[in-house]
């Protein structure tokens, strides 16, 4: 073994405290529930499991979630991608921008869906812009709902998908597009014959990690929608079993199942995002 | 850049979609703006009801907030186990995302899976379970128990992130710092230093 091939190892190695923290603390407490999951309180192996989808109160839990997380994980992500784009070029806006966009991350989720009851609220502004400017009569409502859930989720996930792309295109070699325009090709075709395929893969990756955010929704579930009918989602079946009724079997199969759930839509994204083009973003030489 | 790009004439239907993106991001900047005006008024406010603006103003909420709950003791709590989540995944993950732009080794596919899966998998799908284990190790309700959970989704968030970042900066510098052959250990932080921490506060 040369110097240098040991010098590789030993730079592949610095990954190593990482790979620990994610087998101990993520790998082996799931292998645990998923055993867990199929050892109920009462009944054989597999009670859990057909209780969940025997019952419509809990089976009727995955098309709800669904129909909040697709929706505004598609919004958020396409809105999105042509604003990171125009705002690629590293300019003060561009800073200022990131900055206030950052701001309902940090913040939390706790602390906008309180604002969004205000606001959204019958007594909140937008509900008084409205009746004041004569665009509605009575106030609409928008909080204890699937709207409020919606919105919420907008606030929170857009910001997140926004950054994600943006580190994404300015991952970008500019001399790609640079190259293009000299050939002609407007912003327009500069998108899409250049940015986009290269940014298949990341905006893959964003689409699933705003998915799963939205998907295991669950504060603003709670706080903006309303819980116990139209936004009961499946986090709130599976806190419910785990923390209200102590059965942590049932707790673990629900988790199961959304686990499941989840992965089916984020392995048929990854699939389709083969269908483009896959390279390295920094361009084919340094 | 922006040279050459605006030097390519823009058509009228270019103008107008840019125009649109701007008020679209206007729109939400704004929206985000009331959200957090509302509940920053509301929290000030005596009496709030069909009015714009409430119709006094108190701190009285805060005083009440804090003695009741002895905030300052939760406060305290809370930013010590953010600062010591942050640190350690900032520790933690910078090096193994060093590691995965840099070099190719045996099994790499894997280990960025690895990495991906707990992003990919909600919360709640292995907080449950991994709030069983936590429980049976006696760490469940201390704080560093709280501190492990955190770091499930930090310290790979911090790794996928950092890799973008750390991928297109591979071009010379580190190149010269393994010809002054300077250990692989500090080649991150002498020459990625510029280009990568900076940006690790987002």
């Amino acid at each position: 073994m040369t110097v240098a091939e040991r010098q590789l190892d030993r730079t592949a190695l610095l990954a190593l405290p990482g790979i620990l923290v994610v087998l101990l603390l993520f790998i082996y407490p799931f292998l645990y529930g998923l055993v867990l999951s199929f050892e109920p309180k009462e009944g054989g192996g597999l009670a859990n499991y057909l209780r969940f989808f025997s019952q419509p109160f809990l089976y009727n839990t995955i098309a709800t979630t669904l129909w909040v997380a697709i929706p505004t994980t598609l919004v958020n992500v396409g809105l999105a991608l042509p604003i990171a784009f125009r705002m690629r070029r590293n300019s003060a806006w561009q800073r200022v921008l990131t900055t206030i966009l950052v701001l309902p991350i940090t913040l939390g989720t706790v602390l906008i869906a309180e604002g969004l009851l205000t606001y959204l609220g019958p007594q909140g502004w937008v509900n008084r812009l409205l009746i004041e400017s004569g665009l509605a009569s009575s106030p609409i409502r928008l909080t204890h709902n699937y709207w409020g859930v919606f919105l919420a989720l907008i606030i929170a996930e857009f910001p997140f998908a926004f950054l994600l792309i943006l580190s994404y295109i300015t991952g970008i070699d500019p001399a790609l597009p640079r190259a293009a325009a000299t050939l002609g090709a407007g912003p327009g075709r500069q998108f899409l014959h250049v940015y986009l395929p290269l940014l298949a893969p990341g905006l893959a990756i964003t689409f699933c990690l705003c998915f799963v955010q939205a998907f295991s929704v669950f504060p603003s579930a709670v706080l903006l929608g309303a819980p116990a009918g139209p936004t009961r989602v499946i986090a709130i079946a599976a806190y419910t079993a785990a923390f209200e009724e102590y059965d942590s079997s049932m707790a673990s199969a629900i988790a199961m199942i959304m686990g499941a759930v989840q992965l089916i839509i984020v392995v048929a994204v990854l699939a389709l995002r083969g269908a483009f083009y896959r390279g390295p973003a920094g361009g084919a030489k340094g | 850049m922006s040279a050459d790009t605006s030097s390519v004439p823009r058509s009228l239907g270019e103008r107008l979609w840019s125009t649109a993106m701007v008020v679209l991001i206007a729109f939400f900047v704004v929206n985000v703006f009331g959200v957090i005006a509302s509940v920053t008024v509301s929290s000030f406010a005596t009496r709030w009801l069909g009015t714009w603006l409430p119709s006094g103003w108190t701190t009285r909420w805060y005083s009440a907030a804090w003695a009741e709950f002895q905030l300052d003791e939760v406060l305290l709590v809370t930013m010590e186990i953010v600062f010591v989540v942050v640190a350690l995944s900032i520790v933690i993950g910078v090096p193994a995302a060093y590691a995965l732009a840099r070099r190719d080794f045996p099994g790499k596919r894997a280990v960025l899976l690895l990495f991906v899966l707990p992003l990919l998998v909600p919360s709640i799908t292995y907080g449950i379970p991994l709030a069983t284990v936590l429980y049976q190790a006696r760490l469940a309700g201390t704080m560093n128990g709280v501190i492990l959970a955190n770091l499930v989704p930090t310290v790979p968030f911090v790794v996928l992130v950092m890799t973008p970042f750390i991928e297109p900066a591979r071009s010379g510098y580190s190149g010269t710092c393994w010809c002054r052959s300077s250990p692989p250990a500090s080649s991150p932080r002498r020459c990625s230093s510029s280009s990568a921490p900076s940006r690790c506060s987002s």
